[in-house]
């Protein structure tokens, strides 16, 4: 993985299902690009426009 | 829309969706049914002498429960309607107390006492003011509904708020449907609001909801924070909650 990559978040699955029932817009999925890569495992990614962080395990390379 | 089954397949679906079976006994056979909506699974249990195991199995466990009313009605007709907000498989508890890691109900307890120095937090407390957060959480999903706040000696300008907060490294929901992973304590909803509190109300001050929230993972924990002028040094309180949850002991 590397700065640039696009990349899809996979929301793990028995949190997914119940956060789905407290944001109807939250989809399990989302496309995203890497922005940073940090040291801890965690990656930066941009969502929709949105910088958020995430764990690297839960992101898939397209 | 009809959907075949073998009795073996009919007899799951009705208990794992709780639905009614039905059936019509004929000369040679049983038919049997259950609908849910606009959908039908049948079967058939053909009756032999010596019965075979779907009919020992069907005649012994089943038949005498079966064919009850889809929809209860009354005498006249009318069909019985029945509204609650309690999902499906939940109690209603009232609770005055947290859980801890490993059971339900020794958690944090809800009350407060500014004669002492205990859960006294500076984050963000006005100017001449003072607060105390009390953090609990539960060890299975919750659903809010009502709760009442009791207070005694609370002088005027004191409010208390609730927040559901996402614990460090866990996820949580923009309101975009962006996650992000929580990198610290994040308040995600902030469902009692600078409530005012002041003097004594020993019967205690309800919030009702005529609904409830939705589901509250369990990994997600409460803020409740009483924010009072700094001169107080006597006010005390209680919070309870009326909830909805799966279980309300660790058997």
């Amino acid at each position: 993985m590397n700065i640039g990559d696009k990349v899809l978040f996979t929301f793990p699955d028995t949190l997914y299902r119940m956060l789905k029932s407290t944001n109807p817009r939250a989809s399990r999925t989302i496309q995203g690009e890497v922005i940073e890569m940090l040291d801890n495992g965690l990656v930066k990614v941009k969502f929709n426009g949105i910088v958020s962080l995430v764990k690297q395990e839960d992101l898939t390379v397209l | 829309m009809y959907i075949q089954l073998a009795w073996a397949e009919l007899k799951n679906l009705v208990a794992s969706k709780n639905l009614l079976l039905q059936y019509v006994e004929l000369e040679t056979a049983y038919n049997v049914w259950t609908s849910e909506g606009n959908v039908i699974y049948r079967c058939r249990i053909d009756k032999d002498d010596p019965r075979n195991d779907d009919q020992i199995d069907f005649e012994d466990n089943y038949k005498d429960q079966c064919n009850k009313a889809l929809i209860p009605r009354d005498q006249d007709g009318k069909p019985y309607a029945r509204a609650e907000t309690r999902p499906i498989n939940c109690t209603t508890v009232f609770t005055g107390v947290g859980d801890s890691d490993s059971n339900i109900g020794d958690g944090k307890s809800l009350t407060w006492d500014f004669s002492n120095d205990d859960d006294l937090v500076t984050d963000g407390v006005p100017e001449g003011y003072k607060r105390k957060r009390i953090e609990f959480k539960f060890l299975d999903s919750v659903w809010i509904k009502d709760g009442t706040v009791f207070f005694f000696n609370a002088k005027k300008g004191s409010y208390a708020d609730i927040y559901i907060v996402c614990p460090a490294g866990y996820y949580y929901y923009d309101n975009n449907g962006v996650p992000h992973l929580a990198t610290e304590d994040t308040p995600i909803a902030h469902y009692v609001s600078r409530y005012p509190i002041q003097g004594d109300c020993p019967m205690g001050d309800e919030l009702n909801s005529e609904t409830c929230s939705s589901e509250i993972p369990n990994y997600y924990k409460f803020w409740l924070e009483i924010t009072v002028p700094d001169s107080d040094t006597a006010s005390n309180g209680a919070v309870v909650l009326e909830m909805y949850r799966r279980r309300t002991l660790v058997l």
